[in-house]
């Protein structure tokens, strides 16, 4: 038996597709919030702006950086002419909050979770989950969550929406009632007809 | 509104007792929990934190606040509140900034090294500047002793800070350092971040600096515009009275201290105790280190601590720990300079300053090629790279070539071996000397990081330093050859400039270790360790010049220049502060310091420890249960490292597919540790101690060589003669003002010893003409100089030839081959070799029983039979060289059998500095009843068996063995002393 080192390991190698695949992924994922954070400002928002914003986060710089950034810009500029982005900001509008990112622990396997976005409205709450494709989706990640934000808040309803940047895309996967109703009874939801979330349940 | 600022003394937990006050009045178990924003100087006390939260909610769910650190804190600000966000670059990068406007006022130098210096320099004035938000004011009288252009700058400091930001601004590039300040000029979205916060806890900031705390204020203030009125807290770690910089924060911020309730305070465990160790050298502190982990296993992470206040110090501290099955967390800046990669990036960058046109020195290729990387890339590959490194060793004394080129190496090479070297050219070579711009600048540095690739993905440390150090370099570097606005007016930016300036960021490059998940034995810097608690803490190097470091030097930034820029001096109270909690912060503290011994160099142990030991004297009272205790420790010699596996394949490898020089196999004779640094690490021999004496023999050998040719091609090549006609006077004159050897001497010594070297050579000039004119010596021929011998020497030894090795290539230079004809009509041919230290001679007696002893030698390769056949060649070896040339001679056809005549080879040194006998050999002209003939016959069947003895002793000894002879002499003391201490 040797040592073994904890130590974070490097985020970034040497560029690959399926990392310029993450960092526009990234980008967006920052972008998408900001907007959503900064709705009422709509009109003045650019997404050169945006991006440059995003980019403080990350310092490493792609050899195919300029690409990376101008796509993000280019779906910025397609997201903030999207339809979909109507139906977002209206989730958005009546919030009471809005969190990005909030880092949930869970007591059970002693992890901690970061879902991407998250609304709260008056016993409700809705999960926005952000992902470059749709194919980049994972059903366990997503049911994890939704599992954790059950247990926290079961006198909320849940609505579970998957957000996709290429193309630019919203859907509901998963629409839960209160766990625990007003007299305090535990009520299990209806699982919902879409496909996607067909292993949800 | 007044701020509340509370104390916890240091004899509580902080972190724990601030956890236990976030648990009582944050709503963990709501999403707006995440609204709370609990800042931490440090990355490491967020991860802590973190964790005893989690240990004290005891398995429950619930959501955790936005734990940062400071940095983490304000690049947040700065995203969301800036109106024109600026692109980030790395603070090594400033300096870059600064060059255009050097030339815009005026100020210059004509190296490119002074230039980039100076330039760094400067920014860091305007930094220290920045960060008390001072506007400089020209100083009309600089002080007298800076260079003109220092004193000139701050004449115009003024208009030089204008420029800079200007040009900052223009640019929109941001620093790190410059974060507070930036924000402070930019946050027209400040109530849009603010509306995000719900509380805001500042916990464990000591003291914060001008722009700092207006960043805090401005904050502070956008808070108490809110309809739901926040009020931030702050937490300081201290007692009552608090530390004087602890005050003056408090005073900043508007705060006002109160006890913080008891029923938060997690109490330390009371009995504690600080111990003091004195060591004479840091490697025996490793081993100390060593010795108290072997009975320890560290269940949590605040168990057992390890800080090192010189984060160089890791170095040491692995291997010693490395084989121990103990999960550690290392956090620390660690010096990318150590890593081999960069060394290979830095040899790289050095040939291309070397290179004229498309031509490299020979010995420069050579160093690159014989990079122990190459052979970690190319496993399978090294007996190609020995033989491109040999080839490129013996062009190297063909005067006629200095430089090569890549594509002429490529020619001149074997065919097979060219498929190496077109892999090896691109990334080490070519792609480099594309080099004119930042952008083929960035486009070299990705080709080289690209064939480092394989080296990056294990999961062995190594390996995730490798990784690591690539991703440093993406963020870090690359960023800013990648930023084409910073270069836009530099002018002229040459590829001098551009490799000097990489050279430089890589230089100070560090790799920001970071131990996640948190577990086992923590590792930690100095700075790392604030507000942390373990059970038990050793602190390395309590030294002065370590605890406190040493200030950076900044000429710019003496004392007497901050007084005139209204700058603040800084006498290490905050570092008092830091080691006063660091001896607060544990059970057990071990404390350990290198004692000096008389004339030698290390710092006196620390103010902060004689303060301690004084304090706890004048107080007549141990400071703890357990008194001071000063130990001298005495390290364990290790007698030997294990042979492994690959290193026995690797010596097979070595022997099977490379010429065995002399100095290969005489190196394993003399210390198989040396044979294993040299042949086996790879590390490069360098002794600069000796320097001066490397360059006399250097000149001697240069002076022979030409002097012998010249009286080789001469018709009429009696010694005599060339003593009259004084011609080699003249010779030696031209050779010792081209080559220099005295440039290393005073005046003084330098006529002494260019008087020695003339002496030594009239006076064996006269010894070969006394043998002329004694007709001892009737014919005296200069065969070569500078020649290369080579035997296959054919394996019959049932063990080697069980392991394939049926035979090896033996490879000796020898200096000078002489055919001597004698009275006697006997001709000998004499393979001699050049000494400048009149000692080194051959020792006939150990010579004349080498013949009976060699038998003894038996199938066991130890240690001790090792000594033992060290001794067959006299002391320090000197036996060694001659025999080798004289086995290599004997098998050589050329020059003994194409003769009617018999002629006997023999072998032995030339000592022109040994006036009485300038000559020895192996075999004696005379006094022997047997026949030199005969006595070769019976001395090279002794010697075969003698070689073949120690080429298995490299491969079935089970230990490289260290031995303690003429190791000042020997150039790995260093890394010797430091395996050898581990026992």
């Amino acid at each position: 038996m040797a040592l073994k080192p904890n130590l974070i390991r490097p985020k970034y190698t040497i560029s690959s597709e399926k990392e310029n695949h993450q960092r526009l992924g990234e980008i967006l994922h920052f972008s998408l919030s900001y907007i959503l954070f900064n709705h009422q400002l709509l009109n003045e928002l650019n997404p050169d702006n945006i991006v440059t914003r995003a980019l403080l986060y990350s310092r490493s710089s792609p050899d195919n950086l300029t690409t990376i950034a101008y796509s993000a810009e280019t779906i910025i500029e397609n997201i903030l002419n999207d339809p979909h982005l109507k139906e977002l900001l209206d989730l958005v509008r009546d919030a009471k909050q809005i969190y990005s990112e909030i880092e949930i622990f869970a007591g059970d396997d002693n992890r901690s979770y970061r879902p991407d976005f998250i609304i709260v409205k008056d016993n409700l709450l809705i999960l926005l989950e952000f992902k470059l494709r749709e194919e980049d989706f994972s059903e366990d990640q997503l049911k994890r969550y939704i599992e954790l934000l059950r247990n926290l808040f079961p006198q909320h309803g849940l609505l579970a929406y998957l957000v996709t940047f290429t193309p630019f895309t919203l859907k509901l996967l998963k629409k839960l009632e209160p766990a625990i109703g007003n007299h305090g009874t535990q009520r299990i939801s209806h699982i919902s007809q879409l496909t996607l979330f067909k292993n949800l349940s | 509104m007044e701020l509340k600022g509370y104390l916890i003394s240091p004899s509580s937990h902080f972190l724990k007792t601030l956890v236990n006050y976030c648990i009582e009045n944050i709503p963990l178990n709501k999403v707006s929990a995440s609204r709370y924003y609990i800042v931490f100087p440090t990355k490491r006390a967020s991860l802590f934190f973190k964790f005893y939260l989690r240990e004290k909610l005891n398995r429950q769910s619930f959501i955790i606040p936005k734990v940062l650190s400071w940095e983490e804190f304000l690049l947040e600000v700065y995203v969301y509140s800036s109106k024109v966000p600026y692109r980030l670059l790395p603070d090594e990068a400033k300096f870059i900034i600064f060059l255009p406007i050097m030339n815009q006022l005026g100020i210059s130098w004509s190296e490119p090294e002074k230039l980039l210096f100076w330039s760094a320099k400067f920014v860091e004035v305007f930094e220290e500047l920045e960060k008390e938000g001072i506007r400089p004011k020209n100083l009309y009288y600089p002080p007298e002793h800076l260079p003109i252009q220092a004193k000139s700058f701050f004449e115009k400091i003024d208009e030089a800070y204008a420029l800079f930001t200007k040009l900052r601004t223009h640019k929109k590039i941001l620093f790190p350092s410059d974060l507070p300040t930036r924000i402070l000029e930019d946050h027209a979205h400040l109530d849009s971040f603010i509306s995000s916060i719900k509380g805001l806890i500042f916990a464990g900031f000591v003291a914060l600096r001008k722009a700092e705390s207006e960043v805090i204020k401005l904050i502070i203030s956008r808070l108490k515009l809110k309809a739901e009125t926040i009020e931030p807290l702050f937490f300081f770690e201290d007692d009552y009275p608090p530390h004087r910089l602890i005050e003056k924060t408090v005073k900043d911020l508007g705060c006002e201290l109160i006890p913080l309730d008891v029923k938060y305070l997690e109490k330390l465990n009371d009995e504690s105790s600080i111990e003091v160790f004195a060591f004479p050298d840091p490697e025996s502190e490793t081993v100390y280190l060593r010795d108290c982990l072997s009975e320890t296993q560290p269940q949590r992470p605040d168990e057992f601590a390890v800080i090192l206040p010189d984060p160089t110090m890791i170095q040491a501290v692995l291997p010693k720990i490395q084989d121990f099955p103990l999960e550690v967390n290392i956090t620390l800046p660690y010096k990318a300079k150590f890593l081999p990669i960069n060394q290979l990036l830095q040899q790289i960058l050095c040939i291309q300053r070397e290179r004229e046109e498309n031509r490299y020195p020979l010995s420069s290729i050579s160093k690159v090629i014989s990079n122990p990387l190459l052979r970690l890339l190319f496993p399978d590959q090294y007996g190609n790279l020995s033989r491109i490194r040999e080839v490129l060793e013996n062009e190297i004394k063909n005067p006629e070539r200095t430089r090569i080129s890549i594509e002429e190496l490529k020619e001149y090479l074997d065919p097979s071996l060219r498929p190496l070297l077109d892999k090896l050219d691109e990334p080490l070579f070519s792609i480099w000397e594309e080099v004119e711009s930042p952008f083929t600048l960035t486009k070299a540095l990705r080709k080289f990081l690209e064939f480092l690739k394989p080296l990056t993905g294990g999961e062995d440390l190594i390996s995730i330093l490798n990784g690591l150090y690539v991703e440093q370099i993406l963020e870090k570097i690359e960023p800013i050859f990648a930023n084409t606005s910073i270069w836009e007016d530099i002018s002229p930016l040459s590829r001098n400039i551009l490799l000097k300036i990489l050279e430089i960021l890589l230089a100070e490059l560090e790799l920001p270790l970071y131990g996640d998940p948190l577990a086992g034995l923590q590792i930690l810097g100095f700075l790392e360790a604030r507000l942390l608690s373990f059970k038990n803490i050793i602190v390395f190097d309590v030294n002065e010049g370590t605890l406190p470091p040493r200030p950076p030097t900044n000429p710019l930034l003496t004392d007497e220049i901050r007084v005139l820029l209204k700058l603040p001096i800084y006498r290490n109270e905050i570092w008092d502060y830091y080691f006063k909690n660091l001896i607060h912060s544990g059970n057990k503290i071990t404390l350990l310091f290198v004692k000096a011994e008389k004339g030698q160099l290390a710092e006196e142990p620390s103010r902060f420890l004689q303060k301690l030991v004084w304090k706890s004297k004048k107080e007549k009272r141990n400071l703890e249960p357990k008194p001071i205790s000063w130990k001298i420790f005495s390290p364990v010699m290790r007698e030997f490292i294990p042979k492994t596996e690959d290193d026995k394949n690797l010596i097979f490898n070595m022997l099977k597919d490379s010429s065995i020089s002399r100095y290969l196999i005489e190196t394993y004779l003399y210390c198989p540790v040396r044979f294993y640094f040299k042949y086996i690490l790879r590390l490069e021999e360098k002794n600069e101690k000796y320097e001066e004496d490397k360059e006399i023999g250097n000149f001697f050998h240069r002076f022979f060589e030409e002097f012998l040719n010249i009286a080789k091609n001469s018709d009429e090549g009696s010694f005599q003669r060339i003593a009259i006609e004084g011609w080699w006077r003249d010779l030696f004159e031209k050779i010792w003002e081209e080559l220099k050897p005295d440039r290393f001497f005073d005046p003084l010594n330098a006529y002494i010893v260019k008087k020695i070297a003339l002496t030594s050579v009239e006076k064996y000039l006269a010894y070969l003409v006394k043998c002329e004119k004694d007709s001892f010596l009737v014919e005296n021929k200069v065969l070569e100089t500078e020649k290369v011998l080579t035997y296959i020497l054919p394996i019959k030894d049932s063990f080697l030839s069980d392991l394939n090795l049926s035979f090896i290539k033996l490879e000796g230079r020898v200096d000078l081959l002489v055919e001597r004809k004698f009275r006697n009509s006997q001709i000998q041919v004499i393979a001699f070799d050049l000494k400048t230290n009149p000692n080194k001679n051959v020792s006939t007696k150990i010579i004349s029983n080498l013949t009976s002893d060699v038998l003894k030698l038996t199938e066991e390769y130890t240690k001790e039979t090792l000594y033992y056949a060290r001794k067959l060649t006299a002391s320090n070896l000197k036996n060694f060289q001659p025999l080798f040339y004289f086995f290599l001679l004997w098998h050589d056809e050329s020059f003994l059998k194409n003769s009617k005549h018999l002629k006997v080879p023999n072998a032995g040194y030339i000592t022109p500095t040994n006036f009485e006998k300038p000559e020895s050999l192996i075999i004696p002209y005379s006094g022997r009843s047997l026949s030199p003939y005969k006595q070769g016959e019976i001395l090279i069947l002794r010697l075969k068996k003698f070689l073949l003895w120690i080429i298995k002793h490299m491969i079935f000894s089970e230990s490289f063995y260290f031995i303690d002879d003429n190791c000042a002499f020997c150039s790995y003391q260093m890394p010797c002393r430091s395996l050898r201490i581990g026992g």
